[in-house]
């Protein structure tokens, strides 16, 4: 008897709790007292009216939350109106968010062959860059989805392991369940760590259309180079009030005045 | 005799020669003269054999003499080609009084039958001024074309006043007018300049050129050897005048463009009256002695408009009127073989600054830049002419190709718009080239797919995804461990209720197996109160319910399930030895086989009484030794 209450009422725990979220934001902002939508900022851009459509998609952005598909859609309106180092700053907003799209991964390119700095990224490790680039092959929410459907289905393969009555069963039972328990591990390992690149921002696009890069955080410090805008820093110091220290991808380092640069 | 011969023999043939020939009148006379003055009208007639001549009335002119008959003739022999002319000239000396514009008459010849009429020149009679002497005997005689006009050059300066040296050269004496074709022209349209030289002294040479321009595009008109001279009445004074060069210019800037002054030299001969006559004899000093003059040519300004806006996109550039022919050569070829497509623009206007039109060659065909031909000459209203352009492509694949119209945009001035024209449309059939179309993959094997521009991808349209909905969803951080502990939860209890139910079984099994034994006991002991008691079928029943009850028990097999067989394997499998389970069902038969045996029933049942319980007990202990 105490057995069968136990299973009812987690039931009832899963139902609500599956139906509490399923509560989906709707898909128009409050900007100014309008309602906006996207669809009338998709027909802006359609009718090539960049500067409209580029606003329509900020507010919902203002309004709504950072959204992979708006900040793609931003920077799309930006490169139209040439602004590229905007367009590439919304595009690697959206890349963030949404590291797997093939569109944007497209137009960032299209977008960053317009910039004047080229940056020949360092050569990393093997390994650093097969996790990094396994780490950006799923959203965050695919991780996570991956990450419960293993969790599971080890426990299916204990389960198996436990009740089976033949060996061999048992046997693929908990080869199966070490396995799906390594995959659950890794997807919530990559879950966590594109999560925290979206909490704690360290990534900024140059968007003075050049900047000298110091030696000191201090206008007289040293000049180490120029870089020019739409180029990507990594902030390593963010702890001052007016200057902040980048690092270039391929291991450069300096100080940029904070105003030059706006953060992904 | 031979000689009169001859002479004879010449005149036939010239006058077989001559009746082959057409024949015609020509008017030989000055096209203005001075009031008062004589001048002379010829007729020149190609040929000798003339039967009648006539001339109508000189109207207005007095004649004053004539008609005066001379005849020519030449023979030339050239490279075994000879040619022969003959002519007769009849020469009036006329006069007139009265200035206006008068109209020589035509004469009338008669040769050979037929009658031949010649044209009816104007002439001009300038009034007399101060300028030109009236006196000098003069011989007004301007041809149409070649040496006369040397002639009538030296003739005309013959008239012209020698000053004396030292004598003053003032303005009005020699200038030079300029004349512009327009004032007010588009960007780019040409305008002619004429340089008129104005004199009333002699002027035997004047040098002088026009100046690099910036703004414009010069062109120079080839002017004649020998300029003619005009006799021209201005202010008074009759003065002689020559065309002495002509510009076209294309202004190649808008606003008000100038066109400089311009320094001519001019040199002047004037008679040196005073001379000594011995200094002349002994060769001290010429009669005749030059003056350098200066003479300033005026500057003109040219108002210049820029073409219209908007300027349509395929504008060539050019200003004038034009007309486009095109041809195609050949229309059906071969692959790899050059066709060749020939624009010709011909018109007016700026031809030689114009751009070659574009040709919308088919995407698959090689092209090659344009070869341009001019075949233009500089006039009055620019270039004219036609300018070839030879355009050659060479498709690389059969196929059926259409070569659209190749459009000329130009502007007309005259309209004051844009106008375009249009060449032909061209079907092009290219058949396969030699050796199939592998021919055609000697240089290339396949072709790259031809990026034609890059461009970014196109919006999302549709439901965006959110971040804020992500977080909230059922895969938000604190749900996500949820759902982790959910599943993990359900696991356990599941696992957890399995086991429970799975040894709750066997806790059942267990506690019949150890009862079994008591159980068979106690019907072993209803069994024997029923042998002491002689009722032999009851026993013989409680017996068998005795053993069968106990494999059920200590089997955990439900009655149903129980035959002999069944129990002998299941008690295989619990481990009890072949013998026993031997006896065990050894002991079942005997409880049946006994019930029917003839014999001592008392004893029967002793004997099986002591079996079953033997049997029981053993197989009790034995089956508890294996647990």
């Amino acid at each position: 008897m105490n057995t069968r209450t136990l299973i009812f009422s987690l039931f009832l725990f899963l139902v609500s709790f599956l139906s509490a979220q399923e509560t989906a934001p709707s898909q128009t902002g409050r900007v100014g007292g309008g309602l906006v939508s996207k669809a009338a900022a998709d027909s802006a851009y359609a009718q090539e009216d960049y500067f409209e459509a580029a606003r329509l998609y900020q507010s919902l952005i203002d309004s709504l939350g950072e959204s992979a598909v708006l900040y793609y859609n931003l920077g799309n309106c930006y490169y139209r109106q040439d602004s590229i180092a905007r367009a590439i700053l919304n595009y690697e907003r959206a890349r963030l968010l949404d590291p797997t799209d093939d569109d944007l991964a497209f137009n960032l390119e299209m977008a960053r062959t317009k910039t004047v700095d080229k940056v020949a990224p360092a050569n990393d490790m093997f390994f650093v860059t097969l996790f990094r680039s396994l780490v950006l092959s799923m959203t965050v929410r695919g991780w996570k989805m991956l990450g419960i459907s293993a969790f599971v289905l080890m426990l299916l393969g204990v389960a198996v392991y436990l009740f089976a009555p033949v060996l061999t069963a048992k046997k693929i039972g908990f080869t199966a369940a070490v396995l799906l328990l390594i995959i659950c591990v890794f997807a919530n390992i990559a879950a966590a760590q594109q999560r925290s690149q979206i909490r704690h921002r360290t990534g900024a696009i140059l968007m003075a259309p050049s900047a000298v890069v110091k030696s000191t955080p201090s206008a007289s410090g040293t000049d180490l180079f120029i870089l020019h805008e739409g180029t990507h820093v990594q902030i390593i110091d963010d702890t001052m009030r007016e200057w902040v220290e980048v690092q270039m991808s391929d291991g450069k380092e300096g100080w940029l005045q904070r105003s030059e640069i706006e953060v992904i | 005799m031979k000689k009169n011969r001859f002479v004879l023999l010449f005149s036939l043939w010239m006058a077989m020669s001559s009746l082959m020939a057409q024949v015609s009148v020509r008017v030989q006379a000055p096209s203005e003269v001075i009031q008062g003055d004589r001048f002379r009208v010829s007729y020149i007639v190609n040929t000798s054999d003339i039967d009648d001549f006539k001339v109508g009335d000189f109207t207005g002119l007095v004649e004053l003499y004539g008609p005066s008959r001379s005849s020519s003739s030449s023979f030339s022999f050239v490279n075994g080609k000879s040619t022969s002319s003959s002519s007769v000239t009849f020469t009036y000396t006329l006069t007139t009084d009265q200035p206006g514009t008068f109209h020589i008459p035509a004469a009338t010849v008669v040769s050979d039958g037929k009658s031949v009429k010649s044209s009816s020149p104007q002439i001009t009679v300038l009034p007399s001024g101060s300028g030109s002497s009236s006196n000098s005997a003069s011989s007004g005689n301007s041809g149409s074309s070649g040496n006369p006009n040397a002639q009538a050059h030296s003739h005309q300066a013959d008239r012209m006043r020698v000053q004396n040296v030292g004598e003053k050269i003032s303005g009005k004496d020699i200038f030079i007018a300029v004349t512009a074709s327009k004032k007010r022209v588009f960007e780019q349209e040409a305008v002619l300049l004429t340089y008129k030289l104005y004199t009333l002294v002699n002027v035997s040479e004047m040098t002088g050129k026009m100046p690099e321009l910036d703004g414009f595009h010069v062109q120079e008109i080839n002017r004649q050897r020998q300029p003619e001279l005009k006799m021209e009445h201005y202010n008074g004074r009759n003065y002689g005048t020559v065309v002495w060069s002509q510009y076209v210019v294309f202004p190649q800037q808008t606003g008000e463009l100038k066109i400089p002054e311009i320094k001519f030299e001019a040199v002047v001969i004037q008679q040196n009256r005073s001379a000594d006559p011995f200094d002349i004899f002994f060769g001290g000093g010429s009669m005749m002695q030059e003056v350098k003059k200066v003479v300033m040519a005026p500057a003109v300004v040219l108002h210049v408009d820029p073409l219209p806006t908007p300027k349509p996109a395929n504008f060539s550039g050019a200003v004038g009127k034009f007309t486009v022919a095109s041809s195609l050569t050949p229309q059906q070829l071969k692959a790899n073989d050059a066709t060749t497509l020939r624009l010709t623009v011909s018109g007016t206007g700026n031809m030689k600054l114009m751009n070659a039109p574009e040709v919308a060659w088919p995407k698959d065909f090689e092209r090659y830049d344009p070869k341009s031909e001019d075949q233009t000459k500089i006039g009055a209203n620019g270039s004219s002419g036609s300018m070839v352009f030879d355009y050659i492509a060479v498709p690389r694949h059969q196929g059926k190709f259409e070569l659209p119209p190749v459009e000329f945009c130009y502007f007309d001035p005259d309209a004051r718009e844009y106008k375009t024209v249009t060449s032909e449309a061209y079907a092009i059939e290219v058949e396969k080239g030699k050796g199939g179309s592998s021919s055609a993959s000697q240089n290339y094997s396949k072709e790259e797919i031809e990026m034609l521009n890059s461009d970014i991808r196109y919006i999302k349209t549709g439901k965006a995804d959110y971040i804020n909905a992500d977080e909230s969803s059922l895969l938000g951080t604190s749900r996500i461990w949820a759902l982790y502990a959910a599943a993990l939860g359900i696991f356990l209890v599941l696992v957890v209720a399995f086991r429970r139910f799975a040894s709750a079984n066997a806790d059942i099994a267990r506690r019949r197996g150890r009862k079994a034994g008591k159980a068979a006991t106690k019907r072993l002991k209803v069994a024997r109160k029923l042998m002491r008691g002689g009722d032999a079928n009851a026993f013989y029943d409680e017996t068998a319910r005795a053993l069968w009850g106990y494999a059920g028990d200590r089997l955990n097999m439900a009655v149903s399930e129980l035959t002999r067989d069944n129990v002998r394997e299941k008690l295989a499998d619990r481990g009890a030895t072949t013998e026993l389970i031997d006896r065990f069902i050894a002991a079942l038969d005997e409880c049946e086989f006994a019930r029917y045996a003839p014999g001592d029933a008392a004893q029967t049942m002793d004997k099986v009484y002591t079996a079953a319980e033997e049997v029981i007990n053993q197989m009790d202990s034995e089956l508890k030794k294996t647990k």
